[in-house]
């Protein structure tokens, strides 16, 4: 059960950096925002997701 | 003995470091609104 959350932290860390890069980029490219939204809104789901469910994986080993 | 921890601590300070001018860099490349 540990490494299930090593596994979600990790993948949280990683899906935080390309986010980190990727959202100022496409506001801040011309025509980019229109065409990459749903990727954005996509990874921000995710990661929100991804929080929520870190969370209560570690809430349960814990 | 390799202390891992340090080099681990080392890589994600390289991460963070490098992720600041990414942007720049990117947006300059792609000639965005800088």
């Amino acid at each position: 059960m540990i490494i299930a959350i090593q596994l979600l932290v990790l993948l949280l860390i990683a899906l935080s950096t390309v986010l980190v890069v990727g959202v100022p980029v496409v506001l801040a490219s011309p025509g980019q925002w229109e065409q990459s939204k749903g990727l954005i809104y996509t990874g921000a789901g995710l990661w929100t997701g991804l929080v929520i469910v870190t969370s209560l994986v570690n809430s349960l080993v814990v | 003995m390799i202390n891992w921890q340090v080099i681990a601590q080392l890589v994600s300070l390289g991460v963070i470091v490098l992720v600041g001018p990414a942007v720049i860099i990117l947006l300059s490349l792609k000639r965005g609104n800088l």
